[in-house]
């Protein structure tokens, strides 16, 4: 697959910062992971279910009448997938695994990073829970990665 | 009531990488082809659609300005849509509804991407992700596939050498696809042999980068019979669209796509197709990568739930096969510039009219489908077309 | 036609926003003494950036009459874009909104819109698109759309008030949402729901939708009671 240059170009960057609200249901997860190293979501009073990521709206029934709960750090490997490219492009030896986890107590779930493991170690359906940082700041870094329930 | 609306033309181009063409310059060039193939004026087109994913790649917003005056559709009604990946059949349909709506007679669609400009394409996917949940823990395209490919593969049994055959069967097809990008006479071996980008994903398995364009005339019952004794209609469209929160999702199995077989529900229902597996001839699926094109042959019906590793073991879907698939080469082979996969659907409609040339399949091809997805494991559009 | 023309459409909508507005209005005075941007276009005559979301329910006839709410019938549409490369258009006419509009008010079975037309709600984006609008949707008539303003024809008292719901000036522009908006305040204004802003006996309206920065296209809907 050869790249060929075509004849004349002109080139340009597009460079502009953002500051994204997090929105009503983003502030109060955000917040209890950082205050109270707690993981919430949202629950549907119609439905019962539990929404992770939390919503200020259950998209089924479609009502706004949720009421905020609390989840389990913990839960089970949906699906993981590694990388063996940095995010600049770099080729690594040892890849890097994010990995979907339904946490327990909830009809949700998150996607995060996956450490203390091998890929080749990780089976869908294992057991994980959160480690959380130390010094959190009200994001989803709050959150390191999720590594498998040591028997 | 909708009114029946047929094909009457396609207009196609070569996809490529770094194409010398602006935008402006590839609509044009399928517009005219369109036109010519539909033996059409640009005066009897009355409305334009446009259909194009994602602005960041070439870096400029509302990039479907430019292609008003090159489709034709200057001081026209004209209107861009964009669902995604699935943009190449969703934008179709947009049109077929301007038809079938009864306000006008011949409407032009016109898909076009322009990806290779920018110098990252994983840095333009990143505009994608949510900012709060996924863009900071660094998700990329790679990894997406990974997750998705893990859960099908663990779901139902599927291997990674049956995902290689897919490549095998779809880079083969293309080298009788004068307008395909990447050709390539490989083996299961090769495929197996190539880099791994995200387990079971591995470079042989994704479809390349590319620039190109796809234009498609649509029209009135009245207007097609004018044109054609023929006609090629729309028999069913389909649209369904599954939430953003992938990781929260009633179904969290990534494996099976729920949308997609409501899409394509929709699809047959309108079409009146009860065993797509004996009333489909022809198949043009959305195959971004390898085991996509097997899920949307399982989501579609065209195989059991499931069976689509067996469907590829026994050369079912090869072009001389009882139900072929991607004789075209598919994204796979022939190029995947987001929005133009729109190809898929121009491609159902010169196997039925048997104007495929060189990827003609040897058997008749009354009906077709087709299909685009995208999003963050969203979206899905399906359309059937064929003869009466 | 002034500048004095154009702060009128300022004044005019921002006072139409009322207490739903961005801010207070302004007079013609103040505005002509407010920083130049790029003449004759100055701070004021640039509706603010906003954020809105908008919703409207469409449903077939056979659907609308089993409902219980009156239904606003769509009584024409039409859209149009003109070229996409700023030196390849005509300057000075509006002439994506004049096609859209062409198209609406056939479909809709109007031949003159000046007598026919009882309202409409317009982008205003710029206060000078106000006036070019109202002249490529034909709500001027016979005349010229200067003389149509000295004679009062477009305040919400006159004989065709041009968003009497304030516009983009006086509530703010999300961009596309501001076209929709159009609609819903056209409605309202049909349905006598409009508040402080109706205008009575409000029968057909045009909501008309315009981009213009770089690319040019317009849209227009007619609608009305029956």
């Amino acid at each position: 697959m050869g790249k060929k240059r075509p004849e004349m170009v002109v080139t340009g960057q597009i460079q502009i910062d953002y500051t994204w609200a997090v929105g009503k249901a983003g502030e109060r997860f955000f917040t209890e992971l950082k205050e109270n190293k707690k993981v919430v979501g949202t629950r549907c009073r119609t439905c019962n279910r539990v929404l992770v990521p939390p919503r200020i709206f259950c998209e089924e029934c479609f009502t706004d009448d949720v009421d905020w709960v609390e989840v389990a750090p913990r839960g089970t490997l949906v699906t993981f997938g590694d990388c063996y490219f940095s995010t600049d492009g770099k080729r690594l030896e040892e890849p890097w695994i994010l990995g979907i986890v339904r946490l327990d107590g909830s009809d949700g779930g998150l996607v995060h990073f996956i450490e203390e493991a091998r890929a080749e170690d990780l089976r869908i359906g294992m057991p994980m829970e959160i480690v959380f940082r130390e010094e959190r700041e009200g994001n989803i870094l709050d959150i390191l990665y999720f590594r498998p329930v040591k028997e | 009531m909708a009114k029946r609306v047929a094909l009457v033309g396609v207009g196609m181009q070569k996809f490529e990488f770094r194409k010398k063409e602006t935008v402006e310059e590839m609509v044009f060039d399928v517009a005219r082809n369109a036109l010519e193939n539909a033996r059409l004026g640009k005066e009897d087109i009355d409305a334009v659609v446009f259909g194009s994913a994602v602005d960041a790649f070439c870096g400029i917003h509302n990039s479907d300005k430019v292609a008003i005056a090159a489709s034709g559709g200057l001081l026209k009604p004209t209107m861009r849509n964009s669902t995604s990946g699935s943009t190449a059949v969703s934008t179709p349909i947009l049109a077929y509804e301007h038809v079938a709506s009864g306000l006008y007679d011949l409407v032009m669609v016109v898909c076009f991407e322009k990806m290779s400009e920018n110098n990252s394409a994983q840095a333009v996917f990143n505009t994608v992700y949510d900012e709060a949940f996924v863009r900071p823990i660094g998700l990329n395209v790679p990894i997406q596939c990974g997750l998705e490919a893990r859960a099908y593969l663990h779901r139902y049994g599927i291997t990674e050498r049956q995902m290689a055959k897919v490549s095998v069967k779809n880079r083969g097809n293309a080298l009788s696809n004068p307008y395909a990008q990447l050709p390539m006479k490989i083996t299961v071996d090769d495929v197996m042999a190539s880099q791994v980008l995200s387990w079971p994903v591995k470079l042989l398995d994704t479809s390349p980068v590319t620039d190109g364009a796809r234009a498609v005339i649509f029209a009135s019952e009245d207007a097609a019979r004018e044109l054609t004794d023929d006609p090629v209609w729309v028999k069913g469209v389909g649209r369904g669209a599954d939430s953003v929160w992938f990781m929260g999702r009633r179904n969290s199995d990534l494996g099976r796509l729920d949308y997609a077989y409501l899409a394509a529900n929709q699809a047959y229902e309108m079409a009146g197709i009860r065993n797509p597996r004996t009333e489909i001839d022809y198949a043009e699926l959305y195959d971004p990568f390898t085991y996509k094109e097997m899920q949307h042959c399982e989501a579609l019906g065209l195989c059991p739930e499931g069976g689509a590793g067996r469907m590829i073991d026994e050369g079912i879907s090869l072009k001389d096969g009882p139900l072929p698939v991607n004789a075209s080469g598919g994204l796979q082979g022939e190029g995947n510039p987001i929005g133009a996969g729109m190809s898929r659907l121009c491609w159902c409609y010169l196997q039925i009219t048997g104007q495929a040339g060189a990827c003609q399949v040897p058997k008749e091809v009354n009906t077709a489908v087709c299909n685009g997805w995208g999003g963050m494991y969203q979206y899905n559009a399906v359309m059937v077309i064929g003869r009466e | 036609m002034n500048e004095e023309h154009l702060a009128r459409v300022i004044v005019k909508n921002t006072r139409n926003a009322g207490s739903h507005g961005q801010s207070a209005a302004p007079d013609v005075a103040s505005v002509l003494r407010s920083d130049i941007i790029s003449w004759p276009i100055r701070s004021l005559s640039r509706a603010r950036d906003s954020d809105a979301a908008c919703a409207v329910i469409l449903a077939s006839d056979k659907k609308a009459r089993t409902l219980d709410r009156e239904p606003v019938f769509v009584k024409g549409i039409g859209w149009s874009s003109d070229d996409g490369h700023l030196g390849r258009r005509e300057q000075g006419t509006a002439r994506e909104t004049v096609w859209a509009a062409r198209q609406a008010y056939e479909m809709a079975g109007i031949r003159k819109p000046d007598r026919e037309i009882d309202f409409a709600e317009v982008s205003d984006w710029y206060a000078h698109r106000e006036l070019m609008h109202c002249e490529a949707l034909g709500l001027c008539g016979p005349y010229d759309v200067a003389s149509c303003q000295d004679r009062g024809v477009f305040e919400r008292d006159g004989a065709l008030p041009v968003n009497a719901s304030g516009g983009l000036l006086g509530k703010g522009n999300s961009v596309c949402t501001s076209g929709l908006i159009r609609v819903a305040e056209a409605v309202q204004q049909v349905r006598g729901q409009a508040a402080e802003c109706q205008i009575p006996g409000a029968e057909v309206g045009v909501a008309h939708s315009w981009g213009g920065v770089t690319e040019a296209a317009a849209g227009v809907t007619v609608l009305g009671r029956w």
